[in-house]
């Protein structure tokens, strides 16, 4: 009954034009490299003071949400991510766009989000109090348990050349560590320069990373051709989306993604963007056959897609029920709950039930709302693949500089430069880029927890073994990691039967 | 000025490990700076994580490097796939482009950001792309720098650089 009230409260005409405009702005921002749903809530948390508070955090919920999902679009078309989310859509849903099939992961991306971000919706409605208690129980140990989950997939991304894997892993590992240290104040590889203090700027990176070495690849290789020819692909490939059977066929790609992601979500600090990593990299665990990963497989497109949404959905879990912000961009949006006087956490759920049912309700209708806006944003998009290459190039070299003055100073378009560079380098040995973000971003999560949870523990390494959560998250990650090592010998002995006389 | 496909394959199986060696001997050597007040981080102080992974990449780059060495005529997959995409590297091009975006780096803050974008992009245009239309050279830049400037400053109030003296001036009477 609750939840039809929250429902008639956001379809009521005060409420609705604020939802879908959150979404469409969300997506603005979203789509554009080194703008972002927290940028987009952070500039105009001023703007919505006047607005009634359940107005207010829908416009906010939508924004996020759209933002999410938006970073796929530019992702796929020019592996230029939007937004850090979609870093692993960008891997592997431009190699759709470089076989003329871009339609087919843009559409997969659109209904992949929109249901991973539905059914955490459901479980927004349904479990909220049971999965904060959880989230709660989740420590240094714990933490650490789940970051090694998160590098062991690694081992399976780069299959083909698991050393080259591993150093793109660990040069993103170690980039992770410049800055002040967390736990000792101490700095590290700042090399005097302020801004590397805070750390590498994670958006310059992933600009220089995939955007800008991306131009430099094609002007190294003289390779100007219109992208709206890879876009489209040849006459008989035009205009196709993903069909219903294909769809039908990622079923349990997006709930085991979508479940992932939400959990990922409620878990403090995580984010949609370790979310999408881990669906990504539980999608080629379980894959029968990993060869095509990296080369543009559907699934890794649906997975992230699937679990950054839901992970969306999860981090408003432990804001709404518990005040802790689950993300960096609820951390954001807990300041226009405070502007609008109203305090995150348990007694939000007794004084205000109306408002955080109507919140649920506008962040699965903003959800919904993908489908009808993300096709004429997808549209806009594309049609920028039909400017001449030198131009787009142009473009989108002009915005990454832009994206990433809006991170820093000019030491950040350095950076993006530097990590171009690198991107230009590891591509060019065939190193994969994907392990080096990867590092980057669970990084800090693995060091602070493992270096926290042994000094809880006096030094004692048994305490990653001791809570059940911890030590089963182990036993996932050295799984992982040690099952492509024995995989492949058994795979040799079984054809080796196989080939024997009389087998 | 190109560059073969058994040499990029070289610089992926040895002159990148190399490199990235001697790059953790020097990173090693930094991380001898950093020194914990508190003695209660002796035993995993703010060196320990970075010299566990600089030893990890080392005897990674140590394994590349001898993998490459004793099987030279093994390409992986992989690297038939870059080398395949690749096709050859115009390197003057290469680094024109990026001289040109480090030098555009290196302007905003003293030219600002609405008269260095379309000079750079001018000159990407012009220099990297070979554009020879005059309408294309000016028109461009103008209309992407005020697309940029309107989206990034106009919308978003993001901190794009004014620049100094004049050029600060001139910023100043758009944003």
């Amino acid at each position: 009954m609750e939840a039809f009230d929250g429902l008639l409260l956001v379809l009521s005409p005060d409420v609705l034009p604020f939802l879908i405009l959150g979404v469409a702005v969300g997506m603005v921002f979203g789509a554009l490299p080194g703008l972002d749903a927290t940028t987009g809530i952070a500039l105009l948390l001023p703007v919505t003071y006047a607005m009634e508070p359940v107005a207010a955090l829908v416009f906010f919920s939508a924004l996020y949400v759209g933002g999410v999902f938006a970073g796929s679009i530019t992702a796929i078309l020019f592996r230029t991510p939007g937004s850090s989310e979609a870093i692993m859509t960008a891997i592997e849903g431009h190699q759709f766009t470089m076989r003329g099939e871009a339609r087919i992961a843009l559409s997969t991306a659109v209904y992949c989000s929109a249901i991973g971000g539905l059914l955490a919706s459901v479980a927004l409605f349904l479990i909220t109090p049971f999965l904060a208690s959880v989230a709660l129980k989740f420590g240094p140990a714990e933490y650490f348990a789940l970051g090694l989950v998160g590098i062991s997939c690694i081992a399976a991304i780069t299959a083909d050349n698991p050393v080259k894997g591993a150093i793109a892993a660990l040069i993103g590992l170690l980039l992770a560590t410049v800055g002040i240290d967390q736990l000792t104040g101490v700095k590290r590889f700042d090399f005097q320069v302020t801004s590397l203090l805070s750390g590498v700027p994670f958006v310059p990176a992933i600009i220089g990373l995939f955007a800008a070495s991306e131009v430099y690849r094609r002007i190294a290789v003289r390779e100007t051709r219109l992208v709206s020819e890879a876009v489209e692909g040849s006459a008989e490939r035009r205009t196709r989306g993903i069909s219903l059977i294909e769809f039908l066929r990622l079923r349990w790609t997006i709930l085991r993604s979508s479940v992932i992601g939400l959990c990922v979500g409620i878990l403090p600090g995580a984010g949609a963007t370790t979310a999408a990593i881990l669906g990504y990299a539980a999608e080629v665990r379980m894959s029968r056959d990993r060869s095509g990963f990296g080369k543009g497989r559907i699934e890794g497109v649906a997975a992230p897609e699937s679990a950054n949404n839901a992970a969306t959905v999860g981090a408003m879990i432990p804001l709404l029920s518990l005040g802790i912000p689950g993300s960096g961009t609820t951390a954001v949006m807990m300041g226009a709950f405070l502007i609008h006087n109203l305090q995150p956490g348990p007694f939000l759920f007794l004084r205000e039930r109306e408002l955080v049912y109507g919140l649920f309700s506008g962040i699965a209708l903003s959800n919904a709302l993908i489908l009808a806006l993300a096709f004429i944003f997808i549209r806009l998009f594309t049609r920028l693949t039909l400017v001449p290459y030198p131009v787009l190039a142009t473009g989108i070299l002009s915005i990454a500089v832009a994206g990433s003055l809006a991170y820093g100073d000019t030491t950040a378009v350095m950076i993006m430069l530097i990590f171009a560079v690198l991107g230009l380098a590891l591509e060019a040995g065939g190193y994969p880029l994907a392990p080096v973000v990867l590092g980057l971003v669970l990084g800090p999560i693995v060091e602070t927890s493992m270096r926290r949870a042994l000094l809880m523990s006096d030094f004692d390494p048994f305490i990653f073994v001791e809570s059940p959560i911890a030590a089963g998250l182990i036993l996932i990650a050295l799984a992982f990691f040690v099952g492509p090592l024995i995989a492949g010998p058994l795979r040799r002995l079984r054809a080796g039967r196989g080939d024997a006389p009389g087998s | 000025m190109s560059l073969s496909r058994s040499a990029r394959s070289r610089f992926g199986a040895l002159a990148l490990p190399g490199l990235t060696l001697l790059g953790c001997v020097y990173l090693w050597g930094v991380t001898g700076d950093f020194r914990a007040v508190s003695g209660r981080y002796e035993a995993i102080g703010p060196e320990f994580f970075p010299r566990l992974l600089i030893g990890a990449l080392a005897i990674m780059c140590l394994v590349q490097i001898a993998r490459s060495l004793l099987r030279p005529a093994e390409t992986t997959a992989e690297e038939a796939d870059a080398a395949a995409a690749s096709g050859s590297v115009d390197w003057r091009n290469l680094v024109t482009a990026l001289a040109i975006t480090g030098l555009y780096a290196a302007s905003l803050h003293t030219v600002g950001f609405l008269i260095a974008t379309p000079l750079f992009q001018a000159a990407l245009l012009g220099i990297v792309f070979k554009t020879r239309r005059l309408v294309t050279l000016v028109l461009v830049p103008l209309l992407f720098t005020a697309a940029i400037a309107a989206l990034f400053i106009g919308a978003m109030n993001a901190p794009l650089p004014r620049g100094r003296w004049l050029f600060g001036t001139f910023s100043r009477l758009f944003y």
